[in-house]
């Protein structure tokens, strides 16, 4: 065990959520139980007011969680020289068995969370919140992945010891080795450009599509697909992305661009792949609803044209940042193709 | 974004309203913030410091050691090492502590020759070129208080004092490297410790590949069973774990003092006067709902925890950087024994700021969410039924 | 516009300490009247002023305002209803002292997505037909009595409501302030509004521009005049 003041500062987070969220899933059991719409009862104002609480909660959860993802890749990041081989958070990660695991339920977790605070928003401003058992529901659901991710990264953390010749993104993301980062690495890059970019088109046709027609289907699909854009992306930056960000052939490693030597472009470029695949999430997922619950479309359909619009910002931006290098940067790989 | 605005814009009106409570609470939260920072900037800019300090080393030192004693190393450890495939260069190194009985102090004597140390920039002068000559840290020039031109008198093997002209001075930039330094011509160094020729403190070795650094280490100690190689990666790490360790300690005992501030904020929260309630009851009468009041609570607390936050971080740079950490000297003592008193090169790193914003703004968000939300759930009537 | 149908409201039902506020109350209240709730105190005529103004929800009963069932919505929507519909004097007025005329005017709009330049210009158009122009920057609590009463009434005024609701509005005033403050209403009347006052002093309720006039006791409604 490392005592870095990151590594505590993510365990005290992890214990805050898992306390909030707790605490929510506490107070979301009686109101499941209890829950009485027509109910004029002292009881049910009770409940209601609770409802706040249980809010207010998981948005601050929340809030925690996407910083502490922020703060895991910097802590991870930092650690490095701790350990030989080790030159990014790759390395970091590979230092222990689970530390990729941390991340594979992080980000999930990420976006499920996101996806509840959305959904509960738009259904506190229906008269009846139609959706109070399924959200409390899916509560409980969402209590077990965060005390999974903080007792993965607790493990993470505990078992790294500076003693462990790490092998860094280097030998990871390379191209002739075997298991799932080296075949990303290895994945052609010029028709890997071609999925990203027609993925992208694909995206904005039905993005455009979305706005002009009000077709459920077409919400589906856009859904769909930018889901499906988060594996594509993810692929694309440790294929071709980053070693025209890096301009060099052999470095895949997605991590590096979040250093300062590359001028923190990773940022926005995750900004920008995230935001666009939980833009593209919400209107799909808001249709799906409304078939439950009807009243939560009319709260819905004026807000709609903002998500729509959001997520072709994001798109944009995604887009030109990956295709500045592509296009305008001195590296290119007709040498080495 | 309007209402966020007007409401934020409340907020801080209220809490100008309520200075004495406002106020104590932001002193105890901006005090707490303090002694965190002070200790992560503390051990932050000491870790820099070595990492500085660490960068100009050589890739691997040998050292001999008979039965755990450091011993003088011979030249033919010299000849064999550098017949090792992989080995750039051997340069023996000439070097002993002195205990300085008029400042009772110890001083580091290095001896150099042709091979100038690396990275280590002159304040003034230069480097010894003659017998009687010499060049000294800044520590020493205070202690004794010399300067260029003066002489310095040190007591030699024969116990007979030796003068030698101070010839150039070392900046405070490289303070850790040098304050307590005294350059002198090899061979001076060697008559002045009567060292026997052939014979050196230890051996710095340079190698082509850094990734072969531990096979070459290897080699050596099969080679010499005496001999103790130390790498540069080992010492990195060592300073880098000591750091963090010792942060991270430090950081665990002051969080005690985090959480005894959260049960106050907590109580203080909880602890809503007469008059606050009935504001809120007015402002609940007056058309806001639950939800508009959390967000006013939450922008107070936004707004205390940052002006704390800032007014601690200022507090414990000034602390650390200007005043050099008084506070912590009983920690820092144990730190002593490795470097001498220097001062820290202020700087800021962004993820310093944000470990520390998360270690004490999220936990103080996190105490006050119940209160704060107790207080929202004010009946609206309340102030009718009076 | 405003129709109760068997309302009631019962504090801790069930309980030992059971309190029957409103018992059965069904009443029309018709736009552009005044309306006056009269009765001792402990009659539940600040009850039912409170389910009038969406602050509290009944036990019973239901309540409809412009043709909206509104008896059983969330707070929060009770709460956007409030400052849209209502403006509220309270007896004691509770401004909030240390805050300026100006601020406790606002005190509603700043949940709303109002912007300052028409938060300035609101307050300006409220203050100056009440004398208080001058006073703008004042504190509250620096005030004098008729003062206060007439912050009080800006306030009110400053969502531009149909409704004006009154609780006791004149019971710790003197009889010249109560007067001062009778014409105020009756203003507020003559510009379209529609208000409904509770109390239990006679200067109000024997005033010649009381519409209906409902008089309680015990929860229940004696008798109700239309004038």
């Amino acid at each position: 065990m490392i005592l870095h003041p990151g590594i505590l500062a993510l365990l005290l987070g992890a214990l805050l959520v898992i306390l909030l969220m707790l605490y929510a899933c506490i107070i979301g059991f009686g109101v499941l139980r209890h829950w009485d719409r027509s109910s004029y009862s002292q009881q049910q104002l009770e409940l209601e007011r609770r409802t706040y609480l249980i809010s207010t909660m998981v948005n601050y959860a929340l809030g925690f969680q996407a910083l502490s993802l922020l703060l895991f890749i910097y802590t991870v990041d930092s650690l490095h020289p701790l350990f030989i081989g080790a030159m990014c958070a790759t390395g970091t990660l590979n230092a222990n068995p689970v530390g990729w695991d941390v991340l594979l339920v992080k980000i999930p977790v990420f976006f499920l969370a996101w996806l509840w605070v959305i959904v509960n928003h738009y259904d506190l401003q229906v008269e009846d919140s139609p959706l109070v058992r399924p959200k409390y529901a899916a509560l409980f659901g969402l209590l077990p992945l965060v005390v999974l991710d903080s007792w993965r990264q607790f493990r993470y953390f505990t078992g790294l010891d500076p003693q462990i010749i790490t092998s860094c993104c280097g030998s990871l993301f390379n191209q002739s080795g075997k298991g799932i980062a080296s075949s990303l690495a290895a994945l052609p890059v010029v028709p890997m450009v071609w999925v990203f970019y027609l993925w992208l088109l694909m995206l904005l046709i039905l993005l455009l599509l979305a706005f002009k027609f009000n077709s459920s289907a077409l919400r589906y699909l856009l859904a769909l697909a930018a889901f499906m854009l988060l594996p594509v992306g993810l692929a694309s930056v440790i294929s071709f992305i980053s070693i025209y960000i890096y301009e060099m052939p052999t470095h895949h490693c997605p991590f590096d661009l979040l250093q300062g030597g590359y001028h923190f472009i990773g940022y926005p470029l995750y900004l920008g792949l995230f935001g666009t695949v939980l833009c593209g999430l919400v209107p799909g997922l808001m249709r799906l609803l409304q078939i439950f619950a009807p009243g939560l479309g009319q709260v819905f359909k004026k807000r709609e044209r903002f998500w729509l619009f959001s997520m072709l910002i994001f798109l944009l931006l995604l887009l030109v940042l990956v295709s500045r290098p592509l296009l305008f940067g001195s590296f290119t790989l007709q040498a080495y193709l | 974004m309007m209402r966020q605005l007007k409401i934020l814009d409340f907020a801080i009106a209220s809490l100008r309203r309520r200075k004495g409570k406002s106020l104590s609470i932001i002193l105890v939260f901006a005090f707490t913030v303090a002694a965190l920072s002070s200790v992560l900037l503390l051990t932050h800019a000491l870790r820099s410091e070595a990492t500085q300090l660490l960068a100009g080393a050589p890739d691997l030192v040998v050292q001999r050691i008979i039965a755990g004693r450091h011993d003088l190393i011979p030249g033919s450890y010299q000849e064999k090492i550098e017949k090792i495939p992989g080995v750039k260069a051997v340069t023996p190194r000439l070097w002993g502590y002195y205990y300085d009985s008029l400042t009772s102090s110890n001083f580091t004597l290095l001896g150099i020759g042709d091979d100038a140390p690396r990275g280590l920039p002159l304040l003034a002068g230069r480097l010894p070129k003659a017998p009687d000559e010499c060049a000294i840290g800044s520590g020493i020039a205070e202690f004794r208080g010399v300067t260029i031109g003066d002489d310095l008198y040190l007591i030699n093997q024969e116990n007979l004092g030796v003068g030698f002209t101070i010839v150039g001075l070392f900046s405070a930039q490289s303070n850790l490297l040098t304050h307590d330094l005294i350059i002198l011509e090899k061979e001076t160094l060697r008559k002045f410790f009567a060292i026997p020729p052939g014979l050196n403190t230890d051996l710095a070795v340079a190698v082509y590949n850094p990734q072969e650094v531990n096979m070459v280490a290897q080699k050596i100690k099969r080679e010499f069973p005496a001999a103790r190689p130390i790498t540069h990666d080992e010492i990195v790490r060592t300073y880098d774990a000591v750091f963090n360790w010792r942060s991270g300690m430090l950081l665990s005992i002051f969080s005690v003092a985090l959480v005894a501030f959260c049960i106050l904020a907590w109580d203080k929260a909880t602890g809503l006067s007469a008059e606050e309630r009935r504001e809120i009851g007015v402002l609940k009468a007056l058309g806001w709902d639950t939800g508009d009041v959390l967000l006013l609570k939450f922008w107070e607390g936004m707004f205390i925890a940052l002006t704390a936050f800032l007014l601690g971080l200022t507090a414990a740079l000034i602390h650390v950087f200007w005043l050099g950490a008084p506070l912590l000297a009983m920690v820092v003592k144990g730190w002593s024994v490795l470097f001498p008193e220097f001062r820290l090169v202020p700087y800021i790193d962004l993820q310093q700021i944000f470990i520390l914003a998360f270690l004490t703004i999220v936990p103080y968000l996190v105490s006050t969410v119940i209160p704060c939300w107790r207080a929202a759930v004010t009946d609206p009537d309340s102030v009718m039924r009076g | 516009m405003i129709r109760l149908e068997q309302v009631s409201k019962i504090y801790h039902p069930g309980k030992p300490d059971q309190v029957i506020a409103v018992d059965d109350v069904s009443l029309e209240i018709s736009r552009g009247g005044v309306t006056v709730l009269k009765g001792p105190s402990g009659s539940g005529k600040t009850s039912l002023l409170a389910m009038i103004g969406c602050m509290s929800r009944p036990t019973r009963g239901q309540i409809v305002l412009d043709g909206r069932e509104i008896s059983r919505l969330p707070e929060r929507f009770l709460a956007d209803i409030r400052r849209r519909t209502f403006g509220f004097i309270f007896q004691q007025f509770h401004l909030l002292a240390d805050l300026t005329v100006e601020e406790n005017v606002l005190l509603p709009l700043y949940p709303q997505a109002v912007g300052y330049a028409e938060m300035k210009r609101r307050v300006e158009q409220v203050l100056a037909p009440l004398g208080l122009a001058a006073k703008q920057s004042r504190k509250a609590g620096q005030l004098s009595g008729g003062e206060q009463q007439r912050v009080a009434v800006a306030r009110a005024l400053i969502g531009d409501p149909e409704i004006i609701i009154a609780d006791e509005p004149t019971a710790h005033l003197d009889s010249t302030l109560a007067t001062e403050l009778l014409v105020l209403l009756g203003g507020l009347l003559s510009a379209g509004r529609t208000l409904i006052i509770a109390t239990h002093d006679p200067l109000v309720f024997n005033h010649h521009m009381v519409t209906q006039l409902v008089s309680m006791r015990d929860g229940r409604v004696l008798e109700e005049q239309t004038a």
